[in-house]
């Protein structure tokens, strides 16, 4: 029997990466990595592989990306539009080239604020939802009108090599001794799952038998708390321990900079051709901006402070029932396997 | 200095923002130019763009319309292109790498210096301030004999490729196609390589790659007794700095500071210099390389890297992808089935 195909959208991302180079090694499908921009390239093109150009919200692009494809997984990710908008293409794109299956990975942010046992049934409470998970929440409304079977799943905080935001930010915070322990507004459950177990349950959902027009969550098999996974961290690390810090003077650090950090978003998107061409000219003005920039990466934004404190559990009962599986990397086995990768990577930079 | 009638070969990203803003705007250096390349709807935006009328999908339609070309296509054409203007006793600026094999730059050396034409690569960290001031400091021998260094330089790849090559290029004799130690590497080692004055031996090479380009390598050199540790990476920003120890003392500095270093001499405190208020922008670099170029003709004379001068660090990195082996990688997913 020849090989069956699988597409992967957004594959020069982290998960997207990882699911490539899993299918690669686990040496069972044919990958087809779509990529939006050459700049997401450098990850999979090492690996001898098919890299395809696939930007969501092009449907030529899709269409020809689809072309005998036996199955999609949907890791392609950016703002609202992206979201939303390419994944109707992708599945639009799949159903016309009669694609087996699609498997497209949400997030547990569609839970909004939610608290307590979070289950595949619960609803976010009303005006919870950040951007994002409004975002996803619409995605899995049009996986659900789809005119081809899907299969979605909804993985808790990916961590792990290649996270940019739960590995390396989190390392550069802790490396600069910028990380204090947050007390109260740090003992929200932190609902880790590593990037592996994320994947297998990715590629599984390809030819899994029970499980199309379902969700499910994906946890992984440990919860600590966020003060918790910090402390783990700095530990795997090789760092002091960390200092403790009053909620109220987090909080007031937050709120400072919150319009600093918008300034400074809008500033690199609109003008950053200018602040460049001005931080070449003065080394002060350049030391300043890197010291603002680190300011903003150590420091939690208020929407961080929310999920830090926020008391819910992602439940994954009904994935290990139906896939007959679970997540096993705990958290020091998936903290060590992070700081050898980030050692590798030359440490947060 | 009479300006040339210049072509650019290879209407990508590096000519859209290096060579043609120079080229159209200093009539000093170029007083004709021709833009050549195969992808007819690429020349049309560059053309118009740049408001440049003279195109041409083949170099062979331009070669008795110019003196001199810089090469701006992609690294594995390097060669043929610079072989085919050499032969017809034009000047060749070509864009780093040189070539990426060692045998192919050695034959082109000789091709220009046997044709009379002068054959300069884009290695333009040769001329940052910083850089040349370590290269008198190294010779001069005030801080001793170097024992050790180390180079660490990477980001999250960026460049506006408009072909992708790097990424689409097919393997080479039964290697992996080069990638980020090429790319980084034509810069670095050749740095290195003018520091130390040392055609330099590979100790140890290691990469990421599986068959296609890498995007992480290490290369260890050893320049005469000088160890050498040198990374790159295509992922991350890395460190973005060097360091030199001296029997007397040590110089570090950043990658992209062209215009102060650290020294520090014994058990002194660490002094910042600085050579100058400010590092170039990449088209100040684009002017001087190609004004460089354009002196170097007129007056006969080899400038000041020369195609020659790159060949030891050319020998360096196909030396370090022949013997490349892979990183002890743990966190790879090879849970199979």
């Amino acid at each position: 029997m020849s090989q069956e195909t699988i597409l992967v959208t957004g594959a020069g991302g982290f998960v997207g990466g990882t699911i490539v180079e899993a299918l690669h090694f686990g040496e069972e499908y044919r990958v087809l990595a779509g990529i939006a921009r050459w700049s997401s390239a450098p990850r999979i093109a090492r690996l001898p592989i098919t890299l395809v150009q696939c930007d969501v919200l092009k449907p030529d692009e899709l269409a020809e990306a689809c072309a005998g494809v036996d199955y999609v997984i949907h890791c392609a990710v950016g703002d609202s539009e992206v979201i939303v908008q390419g994944t109707k293409n992708v599945l639009d794109a799949a159903a016309k080239a009669r694609v087996k299956r699609v498997v497209h990975i949400s997030s547990v942010a569609i839970y909004g604020a939610a608290t307590g046992q979070v289950d595949e049934e619960t609803t976010a409470p009303q005006a919870t939802l950040t951007t994002y998970g409004e975002a996803k929440l619409a995605s899995e409304e049009v996986c659900r009108k789809a005119h081809v079977d899907v299969v979605v799943l909804r993985p808790s905080v990916i961590y792990g090599p290649f996270s940019a935001v739960w590995t390396v930010r989190n390392a550069l915070r802790l490396v600069h001794g910028r990380w204090k322990h947050l007390g109260a507004l740090g003992e929200g459950k932190c609902n880790l799952v590593h990037v592996h177990d994320v994947v297998r349950f990715a590629i599984a959902a390809v030819r899994q038998a029970g499980v199309v027009g379902e969700a499910f969550n994906i946890n992984g098999p440990e919860i600590v708390t966020w003060n918790d996974y910090m402390e783990r961290f700095n530990k795997h690390l090789g760092l002091p321990d960390i200092t403790f810090q009053a909620a109220s003077r987090t909080q007031i650090k937050t709120g400072l900079l919150s319009p600093i950090r918008v300034i400074g978003k809008y500033a690199l998107k609109h003008h950053s051709t200018q602040l460049s061409w001005l931080a070449r000219r003065n080394d002060r003005l350049q030391n300043l901006m890197q010291q603002v920039e680190l300011t903003l990466k150590c420091t939690p934004d208020s929407d961080e402070l929310s999920l830090f404190s926020l008391d819910a559990h992602y439940r994954p009962d009904k994935a290990e029932r139906v896939f007959g599986f679970r997540s096993d990397i705990g958290v020091d086995a998936g903290l060590a396997m992070s700081v050898a990768w980030l050692n590798h990577m030359g440490g947060p930079n | 200095m009479a300006a040339l009638r210049f072509a650019v070969i290879g209407c990508g990203a590096i000519a859209e923002s290096y060579y043609l803003p120079v080229l159209t705007s200093r009539r000093d250096l170029c007083s004709e130019l021709w833009i050549v390349d195969p992808e007819p709807a690429r020349l049309e935006t560059v053309s118009r763009q740049f408001k440049i009328p003279n195109v041409a999908t083949s170099l062979s339609q331009v070669l008795d319309k110019i003196d001199a070309a810089a090469i701006a296509s992609p690294h594995d054409t390097h060669f043929g292109i610079s072989q085919t203007l050499i032969a017809a006793a034009k000047h060749v600026f070509c864009e780093k790498p040189l070539t990426p094999s060692v045998s192919e730059a050695t034959e082109l050396v000789a091709l220009a210096e046997k044709a009379n034409v002068i054959l300069v690569p884009n290695n333009l960290r040769r001329y940052a301030a910083s850089f040349r001031e370590i290269k008198r400091i190294i010779s001069d021998g005030s801080l001793g004999r170097p024992l050790s260094a180390s180079w660490a330089e990477g980001g999250k790849y960026s460049w506006p490729t408009k072909s992708g090559f790097y990424f689409t290029q097919k393997s080479r004799n039964g290697r992996p196609p080069p990638g980020v130690m090429l790319d980084i590497g034509a810069h670095v080692v050749d740095l290195l390589c003018w520091w130390f004055g040392e055609e330099p031996i590979v100790l140890d090479c290691r990469t990421d790659s599986f068959g296609g380009p890498e995007a992480r390598a290490t290369l260890i050199l050893d320049f005469a007794g000088v160890r050498t540790g040198i990374d790159f990476s295509y992922y991350q920003k890395m460190s973005n700095s060097y360091s030199i120890r001296f029997e007397r003392g040590r110089i570090s500095g950043g990658c992209y500071d062209e215009h102060r270093y650290t020294v520090q001499q014994e058990s002194a405190r660490p002094k910042l210099v600085k050579l100058a208020p400010r590092g170039m922008t990449y088209q100040e670099h684009a002017a001087q390389m190609i004004a460089e170029f354009v002196g170097a003709i007129a007056g006969g004379k080899q400038p000041f890297v020369s195609g020659r001068d790159v060949l030891p660090s050319i020998q360096a990195i196909s030396e370090g992808y022949r013997c490349a082996k892979s990183y002890d990688a743990p966190w790879l997913p090879r849970f199979g089935k």
